[in-house]
């Protein structure tokens, strides 16, 4: 039987210089996904990159420019009970909470979510409506990707063999409200539908910031940018039926035992409203709770 | 290749030098054997083999080994102090929150960690906590209940005043300390030296002719000891009805999922691997996944021999119809025109997965004698030696069948899984071979619920009494007919339900398709056909403008009634059941309707079943110093069988359970039990344990009468001490008798029985086909449920729920609780949320990631309702209540979204999608 050899890097520089050699190898952040696949013999590594042992990439902290920075490495635990993410944009400590049981948000990490790339996870339709940036390290230093971006296909994304995603940037955000609503067929299963929305107002009832993104209804979660036209308006309902139509028209969801194409489309404007209407109401009361 | 690592784990370091893909589960349980942690599923989704790393709850399953050096694990043998158990571990035991113990290590260790953060958590926090922690048994009521305890540090035990010492008393269970300290034995948890592993290949085909096996390149794998297919096999064709199934697959496999081949090997890798190399030549065949479809003329025969095969009794066979069933009694035509109003509704129910937590496995050892150890989680271990006997041709006396502890059945593991393929591998090798099933396995080759189309016209008068009832019932059996013929033949008994009705017309076809084959699941066919009556119930009630509890109440039987069937109905505890129910929920007040999206609604049901059937014995020895050995052939499964059994036979002898020695499931050890079925060891083995105490009482109350020279009739036997009744200063200890009769006179004290239900008297003349007779006391139940309805998204949530059960008496009512509470969310789960999904006769969603078993944040809170309506022919007056926690809960589900939405589902699982759907229709 073939041996993996198990890399434990204890800097970012050392993990990259290891995968500049050998591009092929898989890195594990909690582990969960990767030993799956391999226990049960779908992937067959030569080398694993565990990043384990970088301390850095657990912390997170805000910077100088007011920019929330979390670490790759962090747990959904962290996030979900991180005081400065409650603070700052609990939407995702909302998302964090919604993913599968606590042992798992014990193992998983916001970095092998995201890497994972899969369409029904829920961290990133919350960091894309947040409007985060990926800080990516590579052979040639830093680079960053707004999370929108990051995303290519079905369990695919931008990253590169020898790069590794180290962090997690939030920009400075007005006062906003945000929710993240999770359609699922039980409390711990994967979402049929999710949608976060991020809105802020002016004071005078007036909309001066919009993020919305929507997981489980395509190969990789759906943004519509026609909501920023909402800037300077107040949100309405028929507002909200209109960026739900063009979800709608977007999305290519799959049938699966969660649920058939057809209700995921059907469910894509039910789900928009009640997060667009609960982040709007926060955004109304001022309050940026969850 | 190995590497060193160095693990911490219990506060003991350990240096190993292990592969890199080891996880930490593996090492834990194959090479420290500290085996408290489970492997349930082995992908992260059921939380049996959660471990602490750093204080935190982890899945070991998915969880490196080499990732958690230099961290703290804790496993659940690494939680009690100085030898004291936790006060989690205590609070688990005391308030019965263990049943088949396979989720109790991780479930303790979450709460442990839980309480630790947060040391006196709500309700709603518990349950979010535990909610990687799947539980299949106790509807996770008396969890909650055992958090909360462990939280607040100090609780009782509700006890109740009763003319009895042992029986009617909450008696922890025998086997939860073991259970909560990760003690307790699983077939799983069995090492024995050289031991090799086995694994089995599975026809990737529903339905195609074997052309060849080539299995040479496999045998030549490095590690590989035997590698068998049904070449190596005698045609022993073998199953509880028909006898139509092979060990492997011969000429054709019927199935996607069906045993081919088998390897076994020094490492289960390595036999996973061999079976790649296994080459087989199929060619496919014409299938049929529809039964109504498989009844059609010219639908691809499934079995061409049919007619050839074995049946135990007159199953009435044809074309693709393994059995039929018709049950008749006075005039249905008759009652129709005597009816005001007539309805008429067809029903479809799913393919509904056991989902014990525990996979089926099996190890075999060929002993220097000749003869062969087989231990299994099998929830009857004479079932599983006649099964092998006829599979096989090796005579039952060459065959010893043990069981373990068993996580969890719920009728999946009564009729055999891997054992006999597990002992044709040790014979070949002459090794003991272990086989565990993966969860996967289980989905794709295990024996789940039938799925059923029911038909049902009913009359009804307006004064609301029911005239007429007729029932056009096919249950799909799948691949072979395993309990297909009497999960129909039940249904059609109990598809009366609990109601007086004049004329009966009961038709049953079971039909064999090209899918996984179907066999027992609790309830046995009565929640199917209780689906569709108790909907029905409901339209009726509806149609005359009666409330659907007094319509019941109208129609339900007395004592002093007759069965379908005449059998005299001693003890019916219906009504109460159907009062209490309703009132648990405030049925007569005015209801919250909800507002919004969401609707909500209440409904009911109510059922009838049995006590069980066939036949159990017991052997009660009374050892030299008074203690009591018992011998019972029965397999507790996590119900609690063996502490009821111990408290009836403490109760007969004057003693406490921890004065008797159980021996159980072994049948070299233990005299014959059919298996934990139907809801029968309370009264079917509680009869024979109880008789065979009385027994050995008499023996003894004999020989303290020659003793104290006074007659028998003035003794008793009470607290250890045989005394006069009248002068109870007079008397011989009981330690002192024993002794007495092993060493002076009269010889040891052996008491027995032998039981089988033979009465009450039943009448057989208005049923043909598959029919059963004779039945033990019938059982009655109601269950209610809140809902809560999302007319935008169609998802149901159950907001509470309750369920009342007539169980003649309840010897030990943590137990009974705890029987309803776990049926009633399995109810929930099959009518909202658990369906196994086909495809061209595949399951496409063979793992508990897409198959949703209720979680503890998706169950809603149950309240336990205990009727006792005494029935003379059971122990102490104890019926059964194994299984009707279950069978009504569809349908009272159904009727609570009708009475939320006003619409009626007629197909099992209710999906949101489904409930969309016909609010549509219903607009439109």
């Amino acid at each position: 039987m073939q041996d993996t050899q198990m890399i434990r890097p204890e800097t970012i520089e050392e993990a990259c210089a290891f995968l500049l050699q050998h591009p092929e190898a898989r890195v594990i952040a909690g582990g969960a996904s990767v030993t799956f696949l391999w226990k049960n013999n779908l992937i067959s590594p030569t080398e694993i990159v565990s990043l384990k042992k970088i301390s850095s990439l657990r912390h997170i902290e805000m910077d100088a420019a007011g920019r929330l920075l979390i670490g790759a490495l962090c747990s959904h635990y962290q996030v979900e009970t991180s005081p400065v993410i409650g603070e700052v944009c609990p939407v995702l400590a909302e998302a964090a909470s919604s993913i599968a049981s606590p042992p798992i948000r014990n193992m998983a990490t916001i970095g092998g979510n995201i890497c994972q790339s899969d369409p029904s996870a829920d961290l990133p339709p919350a960091l894309i409506a947040l409007n985060a940036i990926l800080e990516i390290t590579g052979p040639g230093g830093l680079r960053t990707v707004p999370v929108a971006d990051f995303f290519s296909d079905y369990f695919t994304n931008i990253l590169q063999g020898n790069e590794i995603l180290t962090k997690i940037i939030i920009p400075p955000l007005p006062p906003h409200g945000g929710a993240y609503k999770k359609l699922a067929r039980s409390v711990t299963s994967r979402a049929v539908v999710g949608v976060a929305a991020v809105l802020a107002s002016d004071g005078k009832g007036l909309c001066t910031y919009s993020g919305l993104a929507i997981s489980g209804v395509g190969p990789t979660p759906l943004v519509i940018p026609e909501v920023k036209a909402w800037l300077g308006k107040k949100i309405e309902l028929r507002m909200i039926e209109e960026a739900a139509g063009l979800a709608v028209d977007r999305s290519e969801p799959i049938s699966d035992a969660n649920g058939s194409a057809e209700y995921r489309k059907e469910m894509i404007g039910v789900v928009m409203k009640r997060a667009v209407t609960q982040a709007w109401e926060r955004a109304l009361q001022g309050v940026p709770k969850g | 290749m190995n590497h060193p690592i160095e693990l911490e784990i219990n506060g003991s370091l350990h240096s190993l030098c292990l592969p890199s893909k080891c996880t930490l589960l593996h090492v834990i349980r194959e090479h420290l054997h500290l085996t408290g942690a489970k492997e349930g599923c082995g992908s992260g989704e059921c939380g049996a083999c959660t471990v602490l790393v750093d204080g935190l709850p982890v899945r070991s399953c998915l969880t490196l080994a080499s990732e958690v050096q230099n961290r703290k694990v804790t496993t659940i043998e690494g939680l009690a102090q100085n030898g004291q158990i936790s006060r989690v571990q205590k609070a688990f035991i005391d308030l019965g929150a263990i049943q088949c113990g396979f989720c109790t290590p991780g479930m303790i260790l979450t709460t442990h960690s839980l309480l630790e953060s947060k040391p006196q958590p709500q309700e709603e926090e518990i349950r979010a906590a535990l909610s990687g922690n799947l539980c299949r048994c106790t509807g996770y009521s008396k969890i909650v209940a055992a958090v909360k305890a462990a939280a607040a540090g100090s609780y009782s035990v509700p006890q109740r005043a009763g003319n009895y010492e042992v029986v009617g008393k909450n008696e922890p269970k025998v086997d939860a300390l073991e259970k909560a300290t990760g003690a307790a034995v699983y077939i799983n948890d069995i090492f024995l030296p050289d031991m090799l592993h086995g694994k089995i290949l599975r026809s990737p085909y529903p339905h195609a002719r074997l052309l060849k096996i080539d299995v040479s390149k496999a045998q030549k794998l490095a590690g590989v000891k035997a590698v068998i297919t049904a070449q190596d096999l005698p045609e022993g064709r073998f199953g509880p009805f028909i006898k139509d199934e092979l060990v492997l697959a011969r000429d054709k496999v019927r199935y996607a999922g069906e045993p081919v081949a088998a390897v076994a090997a020094t490492d289960p890798d390595i036999a996973e691997e061999a079976l790649s190399l296994i080459e087989v030549q199929y060619q496919p065949l014409p299938a049929v996944f529809d039964p109504l479809e498989a009844m059609k003329p010219g639908a691809p025969l499934i079995h061409e021999d049919l007619e050839n095969y074995f049946c135990i009794a007159p199953v009435d066979r044809e074309g693709n119809v393994c059995a039929r069933t018709l049950l008749v009694q006075g005039d249905v035509e008759e009652g129709f025109r005597q009816s005001d109003v007539i309805l008429e509704e067809t029903f479809r129910t799913h393919v509904h997965h056991q989902s014990y937590l525990e996979p089926c496995g099996a190890i075999a050892k060929k002993e220097a004698s000749g003869r062969y150890t087989v231990w299994s989680n099998t929830q009857g271990v004479f079932i599983t030696q006649a099964r092998i006997s006829e599979a096989l041709h090796i005579p039952m006396s060459k065959i010893r069948s043990i069981s373990p502890r068993v996580g969890g059945g719920f009728g999946g593991k009564v009729e055999t899984h891997v054992q006999p393929i597990t002992l044709v591998l040790a014979d070949k090798c002459g090794k003991p071979v272990k086989i565990i099933l993966t969860r996967e396995e289980e989905f794709l080759a295990g024996r789940p619920r039938h799925a059923a189309v029911i038909s049902c016209k009913l009359g009804v008068k307006l004064d609301g009494r029911i005239m007429a009832k007729q029932m056009w019932h096919v249950y799909d059996s799948g691949a072979y007919s395993c309990d297909g013929p009497g999960v129909m033949g039940f249904g059609c008994l109990m598809a009366r339900g609990p109601y007086r009705i004049p004329h009966l017309r009961i038709e049953g076809h079971c039909v064999y398709t090209n899918k996984v084959k179907s066999g027992a699941f609790r309830g046995f066919g009565n929640p199917q056909t209780s689906f569709c009556s108790e909907s029905m119930m409901d339209m009726a009630a509806e149609k005359i403008g009666m409330d659907p509890v007094e319509f019941r109440l109208k129609n339900a039987l007395n004592p002093g009634d007759k069965s379908f069937g005449g059998q005299v109905l001693q003890s019916v505890g219906i009504n109460d059941c159907l009062t209490e129910a309703s009132a648990a929920i405030e049925w007569n007040q005015k209801k919250d309707v909800g507002h919004n999206a969401k609707r909500r609604g209440k409904g009911i049901a109510s059922i009838n079943h049995i006590s069980g059937l066939l036949a159990a014995s017991a052997i009660v020895r009374i050892n030299e110093d008074g203690t009591v050995t018992l011998q019972v052939g029965t397999v507790d499964i996590g119900q609690g069988a063996d502490t009821v059994l111990a408290q009836v036979c403490a109760e007969e002898l004057g003693v406490s359970v921890g004065d008797i020695a159980l021996v159980t499931s072994d049948t070299d050890a233990t005299p014959f039990s059919w298996a934990t079925t139907a809801s029968r060891l309370t009264y079917t083995a509680g009869n024979a344990v109880r008789k065979a105490a009385q027994d050995a009482k008499n023996q003894l109350l004999e020989l303290a009468a020659r003793r104290l020279g006074v007659d028998k009739a003035e003794l008793e036997l009470k607290k250890k001490r045989v005394h006069v009744k009248c002068h109870p200063a007079q008397g011989i200890d009981l330690p002192e008798l024993a002794a007495i009769s092993c060493w002076v006179t009269g010889g040891p004290i052996i008491g027995k029985n032998s039981f089988l239900v033979e009465e009450p008297a039943f009448d057989r003349s208005g049923f043909h086909g598959f029919a059963f007779g004779t039945m033990t006391a019938y059982i009655f139940g109601a269950q209610v449920a809140e809902v809560e309805v999302d007319v935008e998204t169609g998802q149901v949530k159950v907001l509470r729920g309750a369920s009342a059960h007539d169980v003649g008496y309840a010897v030990n009512p943590q137990n009974v609780e705890g029987q309803i509470e776990g049926g009633f969310l399995q109810g929930v789960g099959y009518a909202l949320f658990e369906e196994m999904i086909f495809d061209q006769g595949r399951v496409t969603n063979p793992s508990f990631s897409d198959y949703h078993v209720p979680s503890s944040a998706d169950s809603p809170p149950i309240t336990p309702i205990i009727v006792e309506a005494c029935d003379a022919t059971g122990p102490f007056g104890a019926k059964g209540v194994g299984e009707p926690g279950l069978v009504g809960v569809a349908p009272a589900i159904a009727n609570a979204i009708y009475d939320a939405i006003g619409v009626r589902i007629t197909e099992l699982p209710i999906t949101p999608e489904k409930v969309l759907s016909a609010l549509k229709s219903k607009r439109s």
